[in-house]
């Protein structure tokens, strides 16, 4: 376990992106040139962030009221639990993230809520973050469970870990599960700037990695997708207020499927 | 004012105020810009008669804005902005119903608590995010001071002799059973380069194979030596040397362990091994 506050890292660098102030110099600093490179990553950080405030309502009217958010950095206002348990008051959340500080913080922020918690686990060892006493405690695999992997499989490099990890996740819910999946791409982003974030991110202590369409489609086999598709992150069911004229500014794939 | 004109006041102003601000992104909290901008708007038209309530009604609203996350500069400039623009602006779009007093009081209000609540946030999201950080800093000690412990007590009690050096070759560390086979205490030996152990056979091939390790050219060692007891014969051991290395693979020290080691003198007579 590593915690160094002089490296940067993605998820205080999103935390900056939407305004907030749980970061370090170096967070903003990265932060800072990211922007200067790609003005419009606060908007789509914003994006993603409605995104999942959108999803997570659709799954608790769903009836969903456990929820297993893999990737959830630092906490921040608009929270899963926050919006679950607006719409079902007792519903259950567990945060999964591999950075100490995040963690640390969401455990901070939830010791008075009995029905979430936040756990210190490596996504790529599935069966760490489903073997552990807290997450079984807290949810009932016997019932469905939603799986949240918001903007956090980007920063997998490997090509063939997320599909398996996602299968191990869907066979070890065995009340049935949904899947709500985040990715950001460089099918819309010129070779040379895709290039250039990626090479400010291998700075921090999360290098990422776009992927395509296709490639974010693969990682929902087994899944049943809901409509409208794997899309663009404005267009993942706006709601009626929302104008969607130019999705492609918002980069990010997103869906959300049902497990079959 | 009557009802409906104040509410077709606050519908425009909430457009104006949406338009504004839905480049710079969404809210975080739990409702949409648009709801956002719709309820702020209502709250800003329905006071502008009197100074007082126009100023506590922009004190609430910059606390809204900045309560959604909405906290960059740039957000509460352009809320300012727009509503100055709305009611005191000519143009096609003016909304000139209001009192111009009224309208500066509640733009000032609007700066000022959101300044307030950026600061706010600012100071309890950098404490708890430090204080995040400190105890993470100290659970990660904890673990390595458990980890640490773990290792003491194996190198304590092991059978098999243990010792580490730097990557220099000089001993930092040894344990019971390896200051045994050699005859020296660990103060004695501390800071003394290996090289000095070894049987003068075995010291050339030991510095060869030694440079290799230390390079990174191989992993581990695995051989046999013979080494100088104190007393002066010579005693051997199996023996295998890894370079210990830090989190991000940089060398730290040299670990050896040996095995086989020769039945110390005293353990070896069936009278004392039987207590005498």
């Amino acid at each position: 376990m590593n915690v160094d506050v002089d490296q940067p890292n993605a998820a205080r660098m999103y935390d900056y992106f939407l305004g907030g102030f749980h970061n370090f110099a170096a967070d903003r600093d990265l932060a800072e040139q990211t922007i200067a490179a790609w003005p419009q990553v606060p908007t789509i950080a914003r994006a993603n962030r409605a995104f999942l405030r959108r999803a997570v309502t659709y799954l608790a009217e769903q009836g969903v009221d456990q929820f297993l958010d893999i990737g959830s950095g630092v906490p921040t206002v608009g929270n899963v639990h926050e919006i679950a348990q607006s719409i079902r008051p007792r519903s259950r959340v567990v945060y999964v993230d591999i950075e100490p500080v995040a963690v640390t913080h969401s455990r901070q922020m939830l010791i008075d809520n009995p029905d979430a918690t936040a756990v210190l686990a490596d996504l790529r060892q599935p069966q760490d973050i489903l073997g552990h006493p807290e997450v079984t405690e807290l949810l009932d695999f016997s019932r469905p469970v939603g799986l949240l992997m918001v903007a956090v499989l980007h920063f997998v490099l490997e090509d063939e870990v997320p599909p398996a990890v996602i299968r191990q996740f869907r066979d070890a819910f065995d009340g049935g599960s949904w899947l709500v999946l985040s990715h950001g791409t460089n099918d819309f982003t010129p070779a040379e700037l895709a290039e250039q974030i990626e090479s400010l991110y291998r700075r921090s202590t999360s290098p990422a990695v776009g992927r395509s369409q296709g490639q974010v489609r693969t990682l929902f086999d087994g899944y049943g997708v809901m409509a409208p598709g794997i899309v663009l992150a404005d267009q993942w069911q706006p709601g009626a207020a929302a104008e969607t004229e130019e999705p492609e500014r918002c980069p990010v794939w997103v869906g959300v499927g049902r497990a079959l | 004012m009557k009802d409906g004109e104040y509410l077709a006041e606050a519908i425009g102003l909430a457009r104006a105020w949406r338009r504004a601000l839905e480049g710079l992104g969404e809210p975080l909290a739990g409702e949409k810009l648009s709801d956002l901008t719709g309820r702020l708007a209502l709250a800003a038209c329905s006071v502008l008669h009197g100074q007082q309530e126009a100023r506590a009604a922009g004190v609430q609203i910059g606390r809204s804005l900045a309560e959604a996350n909405l906290t960059a500069p740039c957000m509460v400039e352009n809320v300012v902005t727009v509503a100055g623009e709305y009611w005191l602006v000519d143009g096609p779009d003016r909304c000139s119903t209001a009192d111009p007093a009224c309208v500066a009081a509640l733009q000032g209000g609007i700066v000022g608590g959101h300044a307030d609540t950026v600061r706010r946030l600012l100071l309890a999201q950098q404490e708890a995010i430090h204080r995040a950080a400190f105890e993470a800093r100290q659970e990660a000690e904890r673990t390595a001071h458990a980890a640490h412990a773990r290792f003491e007590a194996v190198f304590a009690t092991a059978d098999v002799g243990i010792g580490v050096a730097d990557l220099n070759g000089r001993i930092l560390a040894v344990n019971q059973a390896l200051q045994a086979m050699l005859g020296y205490s660990l103060e004695e030996l501390r800071g003394r380069p290996v090289d000095e152990l070894l049987h003068p056979d075995h010291a050339c091939a030991a510095a060869a194979e030694h440079a290799a390790l230390s390079a990174g050219r191989i992993e581990a060692i695995h051989t046999r030596r013979r080494f100088r007891h104190r007393d002066g014969r010579a005693v051997s051991a199996s023996l295998s040397v890894r370079l210990v290395r830090d989190g991000s693979g940089h060398p730290l020290h040299e670990l050896a362990v040996f095995t086989d080691l020769p039945v110390p003198a005293a353990r070896a007579s069936p009278r004392s091994h039987h207590g005498g």
